[in-house]
């Protein structure tokens, strides 16, 4: 099979058609295929955790809960809903947010810390291509958004925080900042050539 | 609070961010019931917040895996949702959602962000401490014909390659290949039309089942790029079947 596999321009992203039939067996109780499905999905489940948690050790047990959430709820996947990698993606923000929300009580979280956030952090480590080709992607969409859509939308996103919060942050209307955030979003869904 | 259409379909945005909580996430959500248009809003915005967790991707902890599937081993599933299904039959058409949209993106943005993208990212952040080696790979990802072909192996995982044809150069890294015992090593070959192949490096493992980028120079049109296990320091040869191979043009 190998010298014959059939050549195609490859889908971009990360949330190739394998990511949606991995799944499929991880519904059916088979831990060899959530062993890959946690190879291509680890990373991103983690660096989301740690740019919304920030805390290294937090952030692993909330990676830890999402991913063992993803092999416990493999079978409500519904594919036709939206792509594997989201529905991963979106377990995992939900429990960040999760984590981050109830801990506010206790530790008011700096806004300074989170106002930093704006900017995407690269490492210095070796990253693969792929995840350079996203991460600038997404630089260049971010860079392409209004000044104020930017800050709503990573404060909402990476920032964890409620649009209210957002709104009271920010000292501005919710209305204007419900707008916002959509607008910038719809901006980003343009330019990363996502179709809806 | 009587909220109005308008202002309900304004929350597509921050329902999408998970920036809603509470009695106005429900009420949202009894919306997205009767709205399709907010509902594929909605799936649109969801996907790009994906690819915003994306950029901030990074390798966790080596031992997470082994926690987490420990806990994997242990836990039982959640039963499938046998009775909706039967209610809500699947509207055939949309199984294939996800694929639909997904190629058309990958062709129209790919050259672009190769050619805006990496060299910034590289040049301004790592351009300092970045090595000759670093510098190669952020000029072929720069190349105004670099290219990127991804191709699953016959092992598991995933092998990419960005080329250069104007640069006969190539970068090729992979995702989820599996651990070989000591005495293996994954080689990497270019081959010629005519099947002769030459050796393009051996694939280091790092963190996270990825092997790190290997660049290959000596590449020409109609070459294709393949993948062999050979014994460890590898062999001038391939000696067994490919595990991938790609046609980088």
């Amino acid at each position: 099979m190998p010298a014959s596999v059939p050549f195609r321009e490859p889908a971009e992203g990360d949330s190739g058609p394998d990511l949606e039939s991995l799944l499929a067996h991880v519904a059916r109780g088979e831990q060899t295929a959530f062993e890959a499905v946690y190879d291509q999905v680890a990373g991103r489940v983690y660096g989301l955790a740690r740019k919304v948690v920030r805390d290294p050790a937090q952030s692993e047990e909330v990676a830890q809960e999402v991913l063992l959430e993803v092999w416990r709820s493999a079978c409500r996947f519904d594919p036709t809903r939206g792509s594997a990698m989201t529905w991963i993606m979106m377990i995992a923000h939900r429990r960040a947010v999760d984590r981050v929300r109830s801990a506010t009580a206790e530790t008011q979280r700096e806004q300074k810390s989170a106002a930093s956030s704006v900017t995407i952090e690269v490492d210095e480590v070796a990253e693969t291509v792929e995840a350079n080709l996203e991460r600038e992607r997404v630089r260049r969409c971010l860079g392409a958004l209004t000044d104020m859509q930017r800050e709503a939308l990573t404060l909402a996103y990476y920032g964890g925080y409620s649009y209210r919060e957002v709104g009271g942050l920010l000292n501005v209307a919710l209305g204007t900042i419900k707008t916002r955030i959509r607008d910038g979003l719809i901006r980003m869904r343009d330019c990363m050539g996502v179709l809806s | 609070m009587k909220m109005l259409r308008h202002d309900l379909h304004t929350l597509t945005g921050v329902y999408a961010l998970d920036a809603i909580a509470g009695s106005e996430r429900e009420r949202f959500e009894r919306h997205l019931q009767h709205c399709p248009s907010c509902g594929n809003e909605v799936r649109g915005l969801q996907e790009t917040a994906t690819r915003l967790a994306g950029a901030v991707a990074m390798a966790p902890p080596e031992r997470m895996k082994g926690a987490v599937l420990a806990s994997v081993a242990r836990t039982r599933q959640l039963p499938p949702p046998v009775i909706e299904s039967h209610l809500r039959p699947l509207p055939s058409r949309s199984i294939t959602w996800t694929r639909r949209i997904a190629i058309p993106a990958a062709a129209a943005c790919l050259a672009v962000a190769i050619v805006l993208g990496v060299l910034l990212g590289i040049s301004r952040q790592q351009l300092g401490t970045a090595t000759a080696q670093q510098r190669e790979i952020a000029a072929v990802l720069a190349a105004p014909d670099a290219r990127l072909f991804r191709e699953k192996t016959s092992m598991g995982g995933v092998a990419t390659v960005v080329s250069a044809a104007n640069l006969h150069k190539l970068i090729f890294t992979s995702t989820g290949l599996p651990a070989l015992a000591d005495a293996k090593v994954y080689e990497l070959w270019i081959m010629g039309p005519g099947g002769k192949a030459t050796r393009a490096g051996l694939l280091a493992a790092i963190a996270g089942g990825k092997t790190a980028p290997v660049l290959a120079e000596g590449l020409a049109a109609g070459d294709r790029v393949g993948v062999t296990v050979e014994p460890a320091g590898g062999t001038s040869k391939p000696t067994t079947t490919p595990i991938v191979v790609i046609q980088p043009s």
